[in-house]
């Protein structure tokens, strides 16, 4: 028999015995390498695969261009690696009933006596064909299978480093340029973000590629091919959709095709397309930029694993946008209710002044004429005008700390220096008791100076009011490992213990033993514990009937750990009164 | 608006005070004079601010309340310290916002007073300014 009909006969046998043939493989590869075989739900799609391999194999038996053939068994082992990859598989089920294909070929085709009275020459061709063959596939899907998978790490790595990036800050201008640089090359040649502006435009916020001619390029084909809204596909696309876009593969038909025209052409070819994915970016569920990777140096082709990778990018680029976009709203809500607050607080205290301004004209006036007695009346009423601004003053603060809006300055400021400033100014207005400071800290405290004095403030002016017949208030400072501690020890009536625990709330008051009330709201008290509290300290009073009391309250050195303040989101401007 | 008075010999400090409540106005006016102090008193600070405005027109001393009808009265002093001709007259911010106390020193003004005030503590800072 001649050499071409025994080929041929070879040919049907493998064509009719493709199956047993790949089973046979299948059965030798787990028998040699133990492997598990492969999952049920792709036994069928597999087997075909590899039954369509064997016809290829027959089919180019007698095909004398080797070069052609090889390259058929490339992309099939291209196509089944990717596929495999896709799948999930593992490489041993990607290869799967191949590496024993040539075996199991051999052995059959031993077994039906094809192999007989072959020429020495004739069975070498044979056989160095379907080696090389088989060789080349099983090859090709084990490297195509690590590209692949190396493809999805890089994929995820990237994911990681993006979502890490957004998630870092709330200027989105930089984050997202930030991503989209990250992105070239290892996951496109191009990276762009677009976002839709307030007007409705639609806007370049991201623009990427390792080479800045080329982005000087594409600057150009933006200007010449402005984004139309009405395109079919792309951009304008996604963002009326909502739906994203993957082109595997890009050729120069489709180029043509959406060109406008030959210098748009001319530009689309030199910034180069070979596969693109458009991803869409939400704010409140309605489409409002998009994401879109680009390859062309790199020939690499997207698949379906990349454009989950993308929409998940586009999915964090969202939120984090919305992010930013809250936080604005609120710090505006913020703003305007500060506004309020300012206003209400100018409105009450508008005739306010005007009454204390003209109690005082009466005074001095009186004192001139020689009238004591008017004198002394407007006097009280002046008294009174001060304690109607003090009101005035706590209520607004009052409704600041239930708002939860009491905002702080914070900075590091010398203790012992503030406290000795406040001592100065409150003793020139207090005749009676001396003020006297023993002790002191050394310490730098980070926090509210001037609300920390004001605890200080209402502290000494409580002590003062409570012990109407000592002539002296004692402040004594002292400091542990990390923290400060103050002490203001009056020599007035003191407390009863059931007393205590209690006169830190809002509207507490203090009766004393001959049943007269001691005047103020009790919100002083409030107001300082609650400061002392934000600022991570301690509040807390010792009090003995008949000898006084003790307010003492701690301020930790350093920046309170639990107190969930980030100094970038503080805003230094703003404080309550 | 402004509301002039015929300058006696016996006042020696002229008192010019912006504010655009007419009360207030009122009030500083009574307070002022009870204080020899010669006053002058506008709801608004065009005057000051006006091109004609000549040398002889200025005060001793300015009183500016924060919140006028339409301008900011920290705008309005930073202008007025830009102006050669106003420049040197001293100007106390005068507001009921406490906030506006870290303010007043970068709008160029020479200090600050809240209301509701004490007579006392108006007389010292003027006295302080125009010595």
């Amino acid at each position: 028999m001649k050499k071409k009909e025994k080929f041929a006969k070879i040919r049907q046998f493998l064509l009719k015995n493709a199956d047993p043939i790949q089973k046979e493989a299948t059965r030798l590869h787990k028998k040699y390498l133990g492997s598990h075989s492969l999952r049920t739900e792709f036994v069928d799609k597999y087997q075909n695969n590899h039954i369509a391999l064997i016809h290829v194999l027959a089919n180019n038996l007698e095909n004398g261009n080797m070069k052609a053939v090889a390259n058929l068994f490339r992309d099939l082992g291209e196509k089944l690696a990717k596929d495999s990859v896709q799948d999930g598989l593992t490489l041993e089920e990607a290869i799967d009933g191949t590496i024993f294909l040539k075996q199991a070929i051999w052995t059959d085709l031993k077994r039906e006596g094809l192999l007989k009275d072959m020429s020495v020459d004739d069975y070498y061709e044979m056989s160095q064909k379907i080696g090389t063959f088989i060789d080349t596939l099983s090859s090709k899907i084990a490297f195509t299978y690590h590209r692949e998978r190396l493809l999805i790490e890089r994929n995820l790595i990237y994911l990681a480093e993006a979502s890490r990036i957004l998630s870092s800050s709330l200027d989105y201008q930089t984050t997202l340029n930030t991503i989209a640089v990250l992105a070239v090359p290892e996951i496109g040649d191009w990276c762009t973000i677009e976002l839709l502006n307030d007007n409705g435009e639609l806007k370049q916020v991201a623009l990427a590629h390792k080479d800045p001619k080329k982005i000087k390029w594409a600057k150009e084909l933006r200007k010449v091919r402005p984004p139309d809204m009405n395109d079919p596909t792309g951009t304008p696309n996604v963002l009326r959709t909502g739906k994203s876009e993957i082109y595997p593969s890009i050729t120069d038909d489709m180029l043509v095709a959406v060109a406008k025209n030959k210098k748009d052409l001319k530009l689309l070819r030199k910034v180069g397309f070979t596969s693109a994915i458009t991803v869409p970016i939400f704010s409140q569920k309605s489409p409002i930029g998009t994401i879109s990777f680009v390859t062309s140096d790199t020939k690499r082709h997207y698949n379906p694993a990349d454009l989950v990778m993308a929409e998940e990018l586009g999915l964090r680029a969202s939120i984090s946008i919305e992010n930013a976009k809250l936080y604005k709203g609120s710090q505006e809500a913020i703003s305007l209710r500060d506004d309020f607050i300012a206003v209400a607080s100018h409105e009450l205290k508008t005739p306010v002044t005007s009454v204390k301004m003209f109690t005082q004209i009466l005074k001095k006036h009186s004192e001139q004429i020689g009238d004591q007695k008017a004198a002394d009346h407007l006097s009280k009423m002046d008294r009174q005008i001060n304690k109607l601004t003090e009101l005035i003053y706590d209520l607004l603060n009052i409704s600041k700390i239930q708002a939860g809006r009491l905002e702080f300055k914070r900075k590091l400021f010398n203790f012992d220096k503030a406290v000795d400033e406040i001592m100065d100014i409150l003793q020139q207005s207090e005749e009676k008791h001396k003020l006297v400071i023993k002790g002191k800290t050394d310490k730098k405290i980070f926090g509210d100076e001037e609300r920390i004095g004001q605890v200080l403030e209402n502290l000494i002016s409580n002590a003062i009011k409570y012990s109407p017949k000592a002539d002296k208030v004692v402040i004594r400072l002292s400091a542990k490992k990390d923290h400060v501690k103050v002490a203001v020890q009056d020599f007035g009536i003191g407390m009863q213990e059931e007393h205590l625990g209690k006169i830190f709330e809002r509207f507490y008051r203090v009766y004393d033993t001959t049943d007269k009330t001691f005047p103020g709201l009790g919100i002083g008290l409030y107001i300082s514990s609650e400061i002392i509290k934000h600022h991570g300290g301690k509040f807390w009073v010792k009090s003995n009937i008949g000898q006084g009391s003790t307010f003492y309250f701690s301020l930790p050195e350093k920046r309170a750990k639990n107190l969930d303040i980030d100094p970038h989101l503080t805003t230094p401007n703003q404080s309550a009164l | 608006m402004m509301k002039k008075k015929a300058i006696s010999p016996e006042k020696h400090r002229g008192v010019f005070v912006v504010d655009d409540d007419p009360d207030i106005l009122d009030a500083f006016e009574a307070m002022l004079e009870a204080n020899d102090y010669d006053v002058t008193t506008f709801s608004d600070a065009d005057f000051l601010l006006s091109p004609k405005l000549e040398k002889k027109d200025l005060p001793d001393i300015i009183l500016l309340d924060v919140l006028l009808s339409g301008q900011d009265g920290r705008e309005v002093c930073k202008e007025l310290k830009n102006r050669k001709i106003t420049k040197n007259v001293p100007v106390i911010i005068v507001s009921a916002h406490p906030d506006v106390k870290d303010t007043y020193k970068n709008a160029g003004a020479e200090d600050f007073l809240s209301k509701p005030f004490e007579m006392d503590e108006l007389i010292e800072k003027i006295e302080k300014l125009t010595n």
